[in-house]
């Protein structure tokens, strides 16, 4: 009996429905997929090959997991003597991560130089990424949180300048479009996430990045920033802001803003995801209040700069009326 | 002896209210109270019966002539000891409408005053220990009211309206939502979530209003930030639902409209006082800081 096979898989049926076609359960061809039949169109017969060699046709190929690109086997793997494109990794014991990352990295351009900048690790990141022919700069000590982007930025020699971090494997694919977007005239590429926005209290940090932005007239940049990685910066971009100031993201942002840079959030990475849960101490993490001061700092330098309503007006309050 | 006194004070209250309002009072009481035959003036004498400060209600008023009779109907529920209106910049008969109101002092700017001075100047007149401010584009029924004044009487300084639970997830929330959040954030009252002094009813006790000084009411978000610099109790007190209630006007509606605008900037003047009020450390040391804290993510 040929309707023995009537277990079919479910999703073959549930394209079956969607595509609103009658079809008829035939018999199989000798010899052809012994353990399933195929399927034939009474409305549309078309001819494929596909049902004549009884392949299950208008259904994609199915596939198990999303293909990797492997650029490790095709791409040169040492830094380009002429950079165009320098990419600036910070890493802090990331020897599990490091050498993927260092390979999507280097898919961003064909002329480009990976600079890892390994501080205060205990394990062999340092020799992974020597090996993988990146530009290594090593400190023995824990430089502090985002100096290694200082350090890089000063190394570096592209016109074009990405950061990514250590830990995070970002595909070569969701980086281009920052190098692509600051070869195409922008001065800061910026990542176009703003962190878990659901809720209706957001986390401090998530809320001081949008505060920052309003009070810089940006409404529009919601909570982008130069906090969460990847971004790019133009040479040009560099130069203005100076390397130090890379160290403090809140800071060298509310600083391309107010110098007039072109600021555009180009591409989305929701690194919030892919970030590791770090330990706590004693509920508060120290980290936050780092970012926290940052970006109050970046408010100060604003109200310094724009006068002490931040450039807003007063809608015509006439304030000499209280005396 | 007491209920004696009581009754008393409600029949004061019906004499002095109009015979009109008095009949649609009856008919809204229904047939249930009809054998007590003092329906009317009950609910306002439990409203805020125990309070020990005077209250003052400020109303500031732009063009509310169809709102303002009702609300000060409502105010007088309250029994306060003055109710001062700020008409400001008036084009409609707010002013006729508002001396019907036999208690209400009326403050009349004929010329716009802009946001928020009608506040400060109201703050500055009024002589209760209890400051009650209200928008007069909004109807808010006596109860609701009696709450932020109770709670100023309870000993809190400054009582807010708390409107955290009717936001919409962050996500989507306005740039007046994330600045107030920002601001109570800062001043370490992230517990205030959104609760503003720009937002009404909010009161105030005698006392913050001399720590504050009442010029600044003009710029509401600067007066917070001062209170709770100062240390002054500020607290939520209740829920009025001001977003389904508040006037849509052509400045208020859109995103980066005028309105929105020139709270972002109240928001800037507040976060400089804070600024001000902060020594911000050197930057030496927060080197060290960072340093330390590396070292302590990666468990060194």
């Amino acid at each position: 009996m040929a309707f023995v096979q009537f277990s079919v898989r479910r999703e073959t049926c549930a394209v079956a429905r969607d595509s609103g076609l009658h079809r008829l359960w035939c018999n199989p061809q000798p010899g052809s997929m012994p353990s399933e039949g195929r399927w034939m169109s009474l409305k549309q017969h078309r001819r494929t090959s596909a049902r004549r060699s009884g392949r299950r046709a208008s259904q994609a190929a199915r596939r198990n997991s999303r293909p990797r690109p492997r650029p490790a086997a095709v791409l040169p793997a040492v830094n380009h003597p002429e950079p165009y494109v320098s990419v600036i990794i910070p890493a802090m014991n990331e020897a599990r991560t490091i050498a993927a990352v260092i390979a999507e990295a280097r898919g961003v351009h064909p002329r480009c130089e990976v600079i890892v900048i390994v501080n205060g690790s205990a394990d062999n990141t340092a020799e992974i990424a020597y090996s993988m022919g990146a530009k290594v700069i090593s400190f023995t000590q824990p430089l502090g949180h985002d100096v290694g982007r200082t350090v890089g930025a000063e190394a570096a020699r592209g016109e074009i300048l990405l950061f990514t971090d250590g830990d995070l494997v970002i595909p070569a694919a969701d980086l281009r479009p920052f190098v692509e977007a600051v070869s195409g005239g922008e001065d800061v590429a910026l990542n176009n996430y703003s962190g878990p926005v659901r809720r209706r209290l957001p986390h401090p940090v998530v809320l001081s990045k949008y505060a920052l932005n309003i009070m810089l007239g940006r409404p529009d940049l919601q909570g982008y920033s130069l906090t969460a990685v990847p971004h790019a910066l133009s040479r040009a971009a560099l130069t203005a802001l100076g390397s130090a100031s890379l160290s403090r993201p809140p800071l060298a942002y509310a600083r391309a803003i107010l110098d007039g840079l072109k600021v555009k959030a180009v591409h989305k990475v929701p690194v919030g995801r892919m970030n590791a849960v770090r330990r706590k101490a004693e509920g508060k993490d120290p980290l936050q209040e780092i970012i926290l001061r940052d970006h109050l700092e970046a408010v100060a330098l604003l109200l310094e700069r724009r006068g002490k309503r931040a450039g807003y007006g007063d809608a015509g309050r006439r304030r000499e009326m209280v005396r | 002896m007491k209920a004696t006194s009581t009754k008393a004070v409600i029949r004061l209250n019906q004499k002095r209210r109009s015979p009109a309002s008095t009949s649609i009072r009856r008919n809204a009481a229904g047939t249930a109270r009809s054998t007590s035959r003092k329906p009317a003036g009950r609910q306002p004498q439990r409203l805020l019966r125990g309070l020990r400060g005077s209250l003052s209600v400020i109303i500031s008023a732009r063009n509310e002539a169809r709102t303002l009779p009702p609300l000060l109907k409502q105010v007088m529920r309250l029994h306060p000891l003055e109710i001062i209106v700020v008409l400001n910049g008036c084009t409609d008969n707010s002013f006729q409408r508002t001396r019907l109101c036999p208690q209400a002092m009326i403050v009349h700017c004929p010329e716009t005053a802009g946001h928020d001075v009608g506040r400060a100047l109201g703050a500055k007149l009024s002589r209760g220990d209890i400051l009650l401010f209200l928008d007069g584009d909004m109807v808010i029924p006596a109860p609701l009211l009696a709450g932020f004044a109770s709670a100023v009487d309870g000993g809190v300084d400054v009582a807010l309206n708390d409107l955290d639970h009717l936001l919409p997830p962050f996500g989507l929330s306005d740039d007046v939502t994330r600045c107030k959040l920002y601001l109570n954030a800062v001043l370490g009252r992230s517990d205030l979530g959104v609760s503003s002094m720009t937002a009404v009813p909010h009161a105030l006790s005698r006392r913050a209003l001399e720590v504050i000084g009442y010029r600044e009411l003009m710029v509401p978000p600067k007066a917070q930030a001062i209170s709770l610099m100062k240390q002054l109790r500020v607290e939520k007190a209740g829920t009025v639902n001001v977003f389904k209630q508040n006037r849509l006007r052509q400045g208020n509606t859109g995103a980066g409209n005028r309105v929105e605008q020139l709270i972002a900037g109240d928001h800037a003047e507040a976060l400089l006082e804070v600024l001000a009020q902060r020594r911000m450390h050197s930057g030496e040391s927060l080197q060290e800081q960072r340093r330390q804290l590396a070292a302590w993510r990666n468990g060194i």
